[in-house]
Order: structure tokens, then sequence, then C-alpha cells
């Protein structure tokens, strides 16, 4: 390859920006997630009051990755920060068995939106770290994955403290995106 | 190089001239904090590290000090104002690691002690004395601003510290707190009372450990009667930040709650201002000259 045409391609290939969106329910750990992605310090977090956002280089791509809170006050401002959306990241707390069900329905609500159709979504079964908590085929099940279609899909189990699952998270959404560009 | 010019100009060390010149008070110890962690004496350096055992030992250590820097012994403004430099450097040492002791401490639901707290939150903003949830989890914390059933989850990073510096406010304060509690019921710019309570209480332990904090700690004396500040000072710092907050969200008249990120930063831009150009601040005077915050940083936008 010469040496213009290396150039071209360096310059044909811009580091690419995604925009993603972080949500789940309360207490999910979704803003110790955003810190774990950006490699900060987890251990000052307090709850999310509104939004977070955080820039994160990952694998040639940039990530603007917001993160807004789960307090189910807050949920209805969600939709506005759906259009553009590159990557749905959805946050599961593994170990709250009880509210399995109230995250479910949100999962599918989301789903179900005109703005989000398509959007890959990328499911962390979160605080594995935890004793007492679900495995991700466990929940997987539990929330009828298997039957989305309409879109790239998958859970990772993952424990956003000790960062365990994160990076393959990630991988994940890496590979998903530059294939749909392809 | 400078200082060692200076030196021989003036015939005095850095120190010295510190104490006779630099006549604010945090002003002062902040220089000499500085210099000291700069000294290539390995004595000197260690007497600011957060682990030396120096309480009690000023005077001591002041005399040490003036045969290491060839002070004259008769310099007594200098022997007075290290020592009150010492005290202080070391009362806010020791204050990061009391409050940090704290925040690292989670709630126990089998600690009745924490259990009462708690429900002290509850039973003093609502006036119900002896006020008792059957279990934690309960619909009803949802009204004080946690964001679900189970308030104990929401103390996250700030464990202990969250619930203490609550409770504080509640009990020592209920006349602040129930004014703060109602302003966040407003239909408009209403917030969630509880959690951003929390997330004030996370800003004022990053201005305490980041040693912004040290403006308003070093300035002050009467606290430090007994050599040591006592948790009740830092208490009062996270009450008055919640109050210039509350006064500064309704100022800026935010269209939703999704504005709490942008404005909380801008907010804490200005306390940040505050501590590095007025040498003098006390946070907590604030709390009885309420007004004075908005009109100094804010008004000014509008005109």
């Amino acid at each position: 390859m010469g040496l213009l045409s290396l150039l071209k391609k360096l310059r044909s290939n811009p580091e690419q920006e995604l925009r993603i969106l972080l949500l789940g329910l309360d207490n999910a750990g979704k803003t110790t997630l955003l810190k774990s992605l950006a490699s900060e310090d987890v251990s000052h977090i307090t709850p999310t009051q509104g939004f977070n956002i955080k820039s994160v280089q990952s694998e040639g791509f940039k990530l603007n990755v917001w993160d807004i809170g789960g307090q189910r006050k807050i949920r209805p401002y969600w939709r506005n920060y759906f259009e553009n959306t590159d990557v749905l990241i959805y946050v599961i707390d593994s170990a709250d068995r009880k509210r399995f069900d109230e995250t479910g329905e949100e999962l599918s609500e989301l789903l179900a939106e005109e703005k989000l159709m398509g959007v890959p979504v990328l499911i962390f079964a979160n605080k594995q770290d935890l004793m007492n908590s679900a495995r991700a085929s466990e929940i997987a099940e539990g929330l009828n994955l298997h039957t989305i279609r309409d879109r790239p899909w998958n859970i990772q189990a993952c424990s956003a403290l000790n960062g365990e699952g994160v990076k393959d998270g990630l991988n994940w959404i890496s590979k998903n995106i530059q294939r749909k560009k392809k | 190089m400078s200082k060692f010019i200076l030196h021989l100009l003036t015939g005095k060390s850095e120190l010295e001239r510190i104490c006779a010149n630099e006549k604010i008070q945090s002003s002062r110890i902040k220089k000499i904090e500085n210099s000291l962690r700069k000294s290539s004496n390995t004595y000197l350096r260690s007497l600011i590290n957060p682990e030396s055992e120096n309480h009690g030992f000023e005077d001591d250590i002041v005399y040490n000090i003036k045969q290491i820097k060839n002070v004259p012994n008769e310099n007594a403004t200098f022997s007075f104002l290290m020592k009150d430099a010492l005290i202080k450097i070391n009362a806010y040492n020791s204050l990061v690691k009391d409050v940090d002791f704290i925040r690292c401490e989670k709630f126990s639901k089998e600690n009745p002690k924490q259990l009462k707290l708690l429900f002290e939150l509850w039973s003093s903003l609502n006036n119900e004395p002896d006020f008792k949830f059957e279990s934690i989890k309960n619909r009803k914390w949802r009204e004080l601003g946690f964001q679900g059933d189970d308030p104990t989850t929401d103390f996250r990073g700030m464990g202990m510290l969250a619930l203490n510096s609550l409770n504080y406010l509640v009990t020592k304060h209920n006349d602040i707190a129930r004014n703060l509690y109602s302003k966040s019921k407003h239909p408009k710019y209403g917030y969630s009372f509880a959690i951003v309570g929390i997330n004030v209480i996370a800003w004022v332990y990053k201005l305490l450990i980041d040693g912004d904090l040290k403006t308003h700690f070093y300035n002050y004396s009467e606290f430090l009667k007994i050599d040591k500040i006592k948790m009740e000072n830092f208490y009062r710092i996270f009450v008055s930040v919640f109050i210039e907050f509350n006064e500064f969200w309704f100022y800026k008249e935010p269209e939703s709650i999704m504005q709490f990120e942008t404005l909380s930063k801008e907010f804490l831009m200005m306390v940040k201002l505050k501590l590095v150009t007025e040498p003098y601040a006390h946070i907590t005077e604030s709390v009885i000259d309420r007004k004075s915050f908005i009109e100094k940083y804010v008004m000014h936008e509008r005109t």
C-alpha cells in the first residue's frame, strides 16, 4: 500500500463517535458502570439526580455515554434522550430478584419505542460479585430475551464494581457497530 | 533559587517571612503548609504528613523548626503562629480521616442506632415523633425523595456519612430542613430531597478531601479549643451548602430536574471560586446571611 492510499484510508476512517444510552432501574449500577467504562474511581458514587455524561475512548470509537437516573420519577424523561442513539445499554441488578418483573417491563417498553427501533441492545447482568445474584442465562430466560428479533442483542454478565465482564460488553458493541456500518 | 536569593537579601527563612508578612490566617497557614511540603528537610516535610502523630507536641516541634531554620529565639510571634498552623493542619488532616471513616461504614439493618437515625428522618419531617415503619422497605420513603422503597440503597458511596448528615440536618436544624423539604415539593422546580441531599454531601466531601475547605477551617478558631474539628462543623457546612444550592436552583428556574447535572456543576464552580477568592470565607456564615451568595455570584448575570 502506497503512502497516499494509506493516508486516504486514514482520512476516510476518522474516529467514529457513538451515542450510547445507559438505562435501567435505580440502583442497577449505571453510574458505577459509567465510571468503570471511563476507568474512574467507583467508590464515591451517589444516586443520579438527572443524568451524567462521559466520553470514553474504546477500540477506535469515541463513546459518548449518557447515564440517565433510574428513579421512577425520572423515567418519563428517558424518551428525551432516545434520538440518534447508536447503542442502548440496559443495566440490571442481578441480585434484586424482587424487581425482575419491573425491570423486564421497562425493558420491553424501551424495545417497543419507535425512536429506538433497530438499535442494538446490550444487557448487563450486573452485580455478579454478589453471592445471591442470578446468572445471566437465568435473567435472559426470565426476560424472554430470545424473542427479540428486530435488532442485535446480547446479555453480558458483569460486575461494574470490579470491572469483570465490562470489557467483553464493549467488545460486543464495537463488533456489532462495525458489522452494521459495513 | 528565588527562595535562596530572598534568604540572602532578608536574612530570613521562608517560614519566617510568611509569618511576618501574611496577615490573613487561611492564606498564611496554606503557605506554611506548602513551604513545609516543598522543604528539602525530611523532618519538616514529615510534619504535614497526615499519618504523623504530632498532636500534643507542637511546642517541641516549633522549637525544632526554629533550630533548623535559625529563627531567633525571641521571635514569639513566629512560635505562636507556627504552633497555630501546626494545630490546624493536623486538625484538618484528622477531620479528613474521621469523615472518611464514617463514609466507609455501611448501613446495617441489624444496628438499632442506625435504624433510629434512619427513622428519625421520617419522624422529624412529619411530626410523628415515635413513628416507626414495620420494616425498612416502604413506599413512603419516596415522599422524602429517596429513589425507591429501600432508602438504604441510596447511601451508596457516601455510606453512613450520608445518613448522619441528613439526620443532623433534620434533627439539629429542623426549621431549615422543613423549609428545604417543602421547597423540594415545589410543583415546577421540585427535586428529590433525600437524593439531592446525598449529592450535596458528596460535593462537600470532595471539597474536604481536595483541600478546598482549608480556607474555611484554617480561618476558624473557636472549634479548635480541643485541637480537633468536631464532626458537627463538617455537617454544618453540608447544611449551608444545601441551603445555598436550593436558593441557586430556584433562582435559575430550571426547566426540569434533568438540568441538575449542568446546574450543580455551575454551582460548585461558584463555591470553589468563593473559597479561592475570599480567603476570609466562612461557608457556614451564609446559613444566616443567605442572600449574599446569590447576590454576589449570580445576580450580575441578569443585569
